[in-house]
């Protein structure tokens, strides 16, 4: 009886990730949410109880709510940044890169030779990252917290997985940003009116829908700048004083991303002392193949051993001029 | 290339190091913990190693093609800084690899790791050269783990 109930709940979209998130962060279920909550809860004391799960019914839950929610949401920064795509799991792709026009016209005498020139093509690779979830959960745990555990586990496997790829990505971003006019340097901790308006030059140029991304400890020392509020109308001031944050810098709007929002290991989401500018699109970023989850009951050691495998990714950055940012030293 | 000819299921796999170079699959490696690469051992090692090996996901071109040989480079080749898998070798395991040198070799010998090859040992060592395989037509050493070291 148990299984049918749980299955049927399984079908429909979204319902017990919602659930285990509502469980997990303790907020008020709805009846119908609390009665979901309670069948779990019995499933999973059964499971625990007798050591068994047959149907592999943690692993199908797992993969559900993970597969819905992280390997395929539709981040919206990334968006923003990356041509967002799948690719099987046994596919690879290059991009082109349109060639550049390298003939050269020289002057010359009429009746003669000059120099050939020629134009040539180059394919880019897109660097492939693949990454994987380990934890385990004893029957006891099953037993006593029931579907608490469980939902826990795909909370967290999911914000891990997403952290991860969302931090890898922005991090080779910056890397790839190395001198010109996309790199403006400020020696100091906090910005300056000066950098301020070479970013939003710089991309408002490229876009009128120039987006700017920072922690937030910079967007509220922007709203604090030295010579900065002779500049902002009543408007801008009173919103400033009332959310502590600015949120547009001329032309371009300022996204922020919380400083205490952590990795499991610790990282910040983006990498610290920087304020990066989006003018548009930088490449193409591909979820491969799909992902998988596989489950090991050990009942000598009474646990079972989860393992959240295949969250492969690829990204290829060709239009870095989309990109600017400011470093602070 | 690695073969598992009889080995004991359900151990784990370190996936946590990169090649520090390029290297093969079967070959035996040592971990570096600070730079967390998989290294390969120039002197004799005969303890503390694992065999490399990786998953046979084509890349590139290879993705056009359905049917591969195991044995195709792609397989078998791993570039520097590229993930690996670290198999721990048991007693009583035994493994195939064509990473080996025959000069000296005869079934029975001791062997010990030089330049991540099994070579013939000259120390006391635990790992038995127990013949040549042929695997559709390659050629493999055997590598069993004794419970006792052998000396050549």
């Amino acid at each position: 009886m148990l299984k049918t109930e749980i299955a049927e709940l399984m079908k429909k979209d979204g319902v017990m990730y919602s659930v285990a998130q509502k469980v997990d962060y303790k907020l008020n279920l709805t009846a119908e949410e609390k009665e979901i909550a309670d069948t779990c809860d019995a499933w999973a004391k059964d499971i625990g109880e007798r050591g068994v799960d047959n149907d592999n019914e943690i692993a199908a839950y797992i993969k559900r709510t993970v597969t819905e929610e992280v390997y395929n949401a539709p981040d919206e920064l990334l968006d923003r940044v990356f041509d967002r795509g799948t690719v099987g799991e046994f596919d690879d792709y290059e991009a082109e890169k349109n060639a550049k026009n390298t003939l050269i016209a020289y002057e010359a005498a009429k009746g003669g030779n000059v120099d050939k020139s020629w134009i040539d093509f180059s394919a880019l690779t897109p660097k492939w990252k693949n990454r994987q979830v380990e934890t385990d959960i004893s029957y006891v745990d099953l037993r006593k917290n029931g579907f608490k555990s469980i939902a826990k586990l795909t909370t967290f496997a999911k914000e891990a997985l997403q952290n991860a790829l969302f931090y890898d990505v922005f991090g080779d971003t910056d890397a790839a940003i190395t001198g010109g006019d996309q790199l403006i340097s400020v020696s100091g901790s906090v910005p300056t009116i000066v950098a301020m308006d070479a970013l939003e030059l710089y991309l408002t140029e490229r876009n009128p829908d120039a987006l700017a991304v920072c922690l937030t400890k910079y967007a509220q020392a922007i709203g604090r700048m030295d010579g900065y509020h002779q500049y902002m109308s009543d408007k801008m001031k009173d919103d400033f004083n009332r959310y502590g944050i600015v949120e547009n810098f001329g032309k371009m709007g300022l996204a922020t991303i919380a400083s205490a929002h952590k990795q499991g290991n610790g990282d910040l989401l983006i990498p610290d002392k920087r304020i990066f500018g989006i003018a548009g699109k930088i490449g193409t970023l591909d979820m491969k193949g799909d992902l998988h989850v596989y489950e090991t009951l050990d009942n000598n050691k009474e646990a079972v051993n989860i393992k959240i495998a295949d969250f492969t990714y690829g990204y290829l950055i060709n239009k870095i001029e989309n990109v600017a940012k400011i470093v602070f030293s | 290339m690695l073969r598992e000819l009889q080995t004991n299921g359900l151990k784990t796999a370190d996936a946590m190091y990169k090649a520090s170079e390029g290297m093969v699959t079967g070959m035996g490696v040592i971990k570096n913990r600070i730079d967390k690469t998989a290294d390969i051992p120039q002197n004799g090692t005969v303890e503390g190693f694992f065999f490399v090996n990786k998953q046979r996901v084509p890349t590139g071109l290879n993705c056009a093609r359905t049917d591969m040989s195991d044995y195709d480079e792609n397989f078998t080749k791993v570039a520097e800084n590229e993930f690996v898998d670290l198999y721990i070798p048991e007693v009583g395991e035994r493994y195939g690899t064509d990473q080996y040198v025959i000069d000296g070799l005869s079934k029975g010998d001791a062997l010990m790791i030089k330049g991540g090859k099994f070579v013939k040992a000259n120390v006391p060592s635990r790992l038995i050269y127990d013949g040549e395989y042929n695997d559709a037509g390659h050629i493999l050493a055997v590598v069993e783990i004794s419970g006792i070291e052998i000396t050549n």
